[in-house]
């Protein structure tokens, strides 16, 4: 019952985002145009501008804005609890910082005329960054092979130092470009189209199926590594395709929308307050509140301002989640007081 | 004795007009100032006098447009240095560079022994060389120009500073006339039938200028309406709006601020435009559209031909 | 090697472990050891620090490889096992389990159940049946709802051996589990284990470093000292003055507790 609630409230935020806007549009018409698919009749009256804005701009945005907290919410979570980490989020292993610096690299070489479907080079740059600096990252934190939980985030934080340190050379050896590679950091969901949706969905559908199949793993994991292998986890293979798997989302996230952050870090912590951390039911519902944090924050970003100016959406997330984040921090210190 | 850009009004629509105006005030604050170049005086746009005991012979500009007014007003020969990006005219890409715009090299200008830097600021702490280079005592005039009148104001006491009057307002006046004709072909067309414009300074996240941008001072004077109403220089628009203004002409700016960005044709939703239906996109040189500078009247020629091809040629 | 299991299990092998050898990154802690328990046998793993006890616990239960020597869990060799059949045949109980999430204590025990499960598979009837046996065979019902961060250390480590319970493994191996506890919670944890010995003819492993809660409960006592077998058999022949004044370096005196049928140890400063 409480998911189907939390469902149609993620469809209420959605209907109630569509009618924000550049464009003031009354509700009716919103509702008229929502039932349009099924109905076409129903928007018949309607402008076909309004129409196309509110069906192609808006609800493609609204669907994006989704996926990617959906992805960044359940990427969060795995991060958390494949490494024990209360403070991991999407970004530890590097992988912004990766998709920053590949997406840096092709502004300045310029490759953004080259476009497939619509849709220009920058997001292929930015994940083949993110793969770039997630390769690095497994080359240095693991031994043999296996994935060492304390090795892995240091050399998280050693491959993004010196990724960091490379897009700020990229940016001295070209200041005209700084803006535009500060704006693709920031993160931004303008100007998205239904493509780009196709584009990241089957990454998140598969990585979320795969990560479903290991939710048990992902539980047993938190006994530490010899305990659940003692219980038959194979903990060396599960941490690997969990971790790739919640990086392939977390890539192809960063590469459409740039870099959206604390909804991958609040969300998971968020969700394990609410309902405990069994996997089985964390997953779902971080990912579910993460596709809302997002949904409501990119509208906030679009409309706030007046005459279709923005504010980039990773603002928008930051405010909203940095006092929540405040907030467990003392919740913390106080549970350490009482110890 | 003293130009100052306080004593020029500012307008927008008027600004070709207005110039005609602000140019006899200058020329009344100019005459009898200097005496071939022995001693000059200008206060640059922070206010600050910069007094010079002879005009300056070894300049380092450290905007581009400012090399191409000292080029412009035959003083070519006085400049001494330049930064990574300018290279026009020609001949100043042959001089040494000093680093770059936002972060020029102070000991490679201490080096050169300059006896004038001009930088393009709005206020003294933008770049902290700016105080070096006057604690080393070396003057820096820092001027900030954001429309067509403001750019004649530079040209005009970059003349005096540089012992060239006479060539300063022949280029000022040779710059309106270029606008003057420009205006005149166009004609006094009302504003409401004018095209209306969108132009594109970043095609990720959509960016356009503003109203406060010299961008929106080539448009005005090329005949055309803004498509944005925002005040500001730089705004990040969201294509919603974009859509619903629906703008008759498309300017994409190509340049370090856009490089090689998506043709608007190969872009999701900009099929609904009606000028990227119709092929009405026009590509334009950020060097020449976004620098304020005296290319931009060779902007407002350039657009002024392709908005109204029956009325103006180049 | 002499036995005491009770005579109807004593044909099948619950653990044969041949010249073991294994250790560290190219550092040997154990140096050839070689002995076999029977099904239903309750084995002390005893000797002083480093002898390689918790080394011996990691070989058994396939966390780490041998170098050279055979393991056989119940007749199979341990490398031909998958993690979850090994797992069905070998439970461990460890010293120290923190856990980092606020799991119930009883989502905690279910874990137990992981590797009876497939995949998508739900809990069965037969998980839930297992998991409240070994909850209440532990004493934890109690704190079956609270979160395993909320209990003392003593309950959690409860709450982790009624896991390894309902594991339902026949073989359970103890590493050092009950150090932390109370005598009564340690004699308390014991009596289950001897009943399950007894009744279920559950083999145990309690690698400790109590010699005389091992004496209470232990048939047979096996002592390692510098990565090798110092001595083995059953209780009563082994903990004499002599064998263990040759482990621990110490003088000691080995009494017997008339009321309780059992040996004790008093070691002398």
């Amino acid at each position: 019952m409480t998911w189907i609630g939390f469902i149609l409230l993620i469809g209420f935020a959605a209907f109630v985002s569509s009618g924000l806007g550049t464009f003031k549009t009354p509700y009716d018409v919103i509702l008229k145009l929502w039932l349009s698919p099924a109905y076409p009749d129903a928007a018949a009256p309607v402008d076909d501008t309004v129409r196309y804005i509110v069906l192609n701009v808006r609800l493609a945005r609204i669907c994006l804005a989704f996926l990617i907290g959906a992805a960044l919410g359940l990427a969060g979570t795995v991060y958390q609890g494949v490494l024990l980490n209360p403070l991991a989020d999407p970004f530890t292993l590097g992988i912004s910082t990766g998709a920053a610096f590949g997406a840096s690299l092709a502004i300045l070489v310029g490759v953004g005329s080259v476009h497939f479907l619509g849709v220009s080079a920058l997001p292929g740059a930015a994940f083949a960054g993110a793969l770039l600096a997630l390769y690095l990252v497994y080359l240095l934190g693991s031994v043999d092979g296996r994935i060492h939980v304390v090795t892995i985030v240091l050399a998280g934080i050693i491959v993004s130092t010196f990724l960091s340190a490379m897009i700020s050379l990229l940016k001295s050896l070209n200041e005209e470009s700084v803006s535009t590679i500060v704006f693709w950091i920031m993160g931004s969901l303008s100007g998205k189209s239904w493509t780009h949706v196709l584009l990241v969905l089957p990454y998140i559908a598969a990585g979320a199926v795969a990560i479903c199949c290991f939710t048990r793993e992902l539980d047993l994991l938190s006994l530490g590594d010899i305990p659940a292998q003692q219980l038959g986890v194979n903990v060396g293979k599960v941490r690997f395709w969990l971790l790739l798997s919640a990086s392939l989302i977390t890539a192809a996230a960063v590469a459409v929308s740039g870099i959206i952050g604390f909804v991958g870090l609040v969300i998971p912590h968020l969700a394990r307050l609410a309902l405990g951390p069994r996997h089985r039911v964390l997953i779902p519902a971080a990912m579910l509140s993460g596709g809302l944090l997002v949904l409501v924050s990119d509208s906030i970003a679009r409309s706030i301002l007046p005459g279709g100016a923005e504010i980039p959406v990773g603002v928008v997330t930051a405010i909203l989640g940095g006092p929540f984040f405040c907030y467990l921090l003392l919740r913390r210190k106080q549970q350490l007081r009482l110890q | 004795m003293t130009v100052s850009r306080k004593a020029i009004p500012r307008g927008r629509r008027v600004a070709v007009p207005a110039f005609f105006l602000i140019c006899s005030f200058c020329a009344l604050f100019l005459h009898g100032s200097v005496v071939n170049g022995i001693c000059a005086e200008i206060v640059d746009d922070l206010g600050q006098p910069i007094k010079l005991k002879t005009g300056a012979t070894r300049i380092i500009p450290l905007y581009g447009a400012f090399a191409e007014m000292l080029f412009s007003i035959g003083a070519g020969d006085q400049v001494i240095g330049r930064t990574q990006a300018d290279t026009f005219p020609p001949e100043l890409a042959r001089l040494p560079s000093v680093g770059t715009h936002m972060r020029p090299n102070v000991e490679m200008i201490l080096g050169l022994k300059p006896d004038l830097v001009i930088q393009s600021a709005s206020r003294k702490d933008e770049t902290p060389e700016i105080s070096r280079l006057v604690d080393s005592g070396v003057p820096v005039a820092v001027f900030s120009a954001k429309n067509f009148a403001e750019i004649f104001s530079v040209v005009e006491r970059l003349g005096v500073i540089t012992g060239r009057n006479s060539e300063a307002a022949a280029f000022v006046r040779s710059l309106s006339q270029r606008l003057e004709r420009v205006s005149n072909a166009i004609g006094a067309a009302d504003l409401a039938a004018r095209p209306k414009v969108f132009f594109e300074i970043r095609a990720e996240p959509l960016t356009g200028a503003g109203r406060g941008s010299i961008v929106n001072e080539i448009l005005n004077a090329a005949g055309a309406v803004n498509a944005i109403k925002n005040d500001k220089a730089i705004v990040q628009y969201s294509l919603e709006a974009l859509l619903l203004e629906n703008p008759d002409y498309y300017i994409v700016q190509e340049g370090p601020m856009n490089k090689s960005p998506v043709p608007p044709a190969q872009r999701p939703h900009y099929d609904r435009l009606n000028s990227v239906r119709d092929g009405r996109i026009v590509f334009a040189d950020e060097f020449i559209f976004s620098r304020p500078g005296p290319r931009c009247v060779d902007a407002v020629e350039f657009l002024a031909g392709k908005l109204h091809p029956g009325k103006f040629v180049k | 090697m002499l036995s005491s299991a009770p005579p109807q299990a004593a044909a099948a092998s619950a653990v044969t472990v041949t010249d073991l050898r294994c250790g560290y990154a190219g550092r040997e802690v154990l140096k050839g050891i070689s002995f076999s328990a029977a099904a239903g046998e309750f084995v002390g793993i005893l000797g002083p620090n480093g002898a390689g006890k918790s080394t011996l616990v990691l070989a058994l239960s396939g966390i780490i490889e041998p170098a050279s020597g055979k393991i056989e869990i119940l007749g199979t060799a341990i490398e031909r096992l998958s993690l979850k059949e090994r797992a069905r045949r070998v439970a461990v109980l460890n010293q120290d389990g923190d856990m980092r999430f606020p799991f119930p204590c009883r989502e905690v025990v279910a874990m137990g159940r992981y590797p009876h499960k497939k995949r998508w598979q739900m809990d069965s009837v037969r998980d839930m049946e297992a998991v409240e046996k070994a909850l209440a065979l532990t004493d934890t019902e109690v704190l079956a709802d609270r979160l395993i961060g909320a209990v003392s250390g003593g309950e959690r480590q409860r709450v982790l051996m009624a896991k390894s319970l309902a594991q339902e493994s026949p073989v359970l191996i103890l590493d050092e589990a009950t150090s932390a506890m109370d005598i009564h919670r340690k004699l308390q944890i014991f009596r289950v284990l001897d009943r399950l010995n007894r009744e279920d003819n559950l083999t145990v492993f309690a690698v400790m470093h109590d010699i005389n809660l091992a004496a209470l409960f232990c048939r047979r006592m096996l002592f390692l000292k510098e990565g090798k077998v110092e001595a083995d058999g059953p209780t009563e022949e082994v903990l004499t003055p002599e064998t263990l004044e040759a482990i621990y370096e110490t003088r000691v005196v080995v009494q017997e507790i008339e009321l309780a049928g059992k040996r004790q140890v008093i070691f002398l400063p």
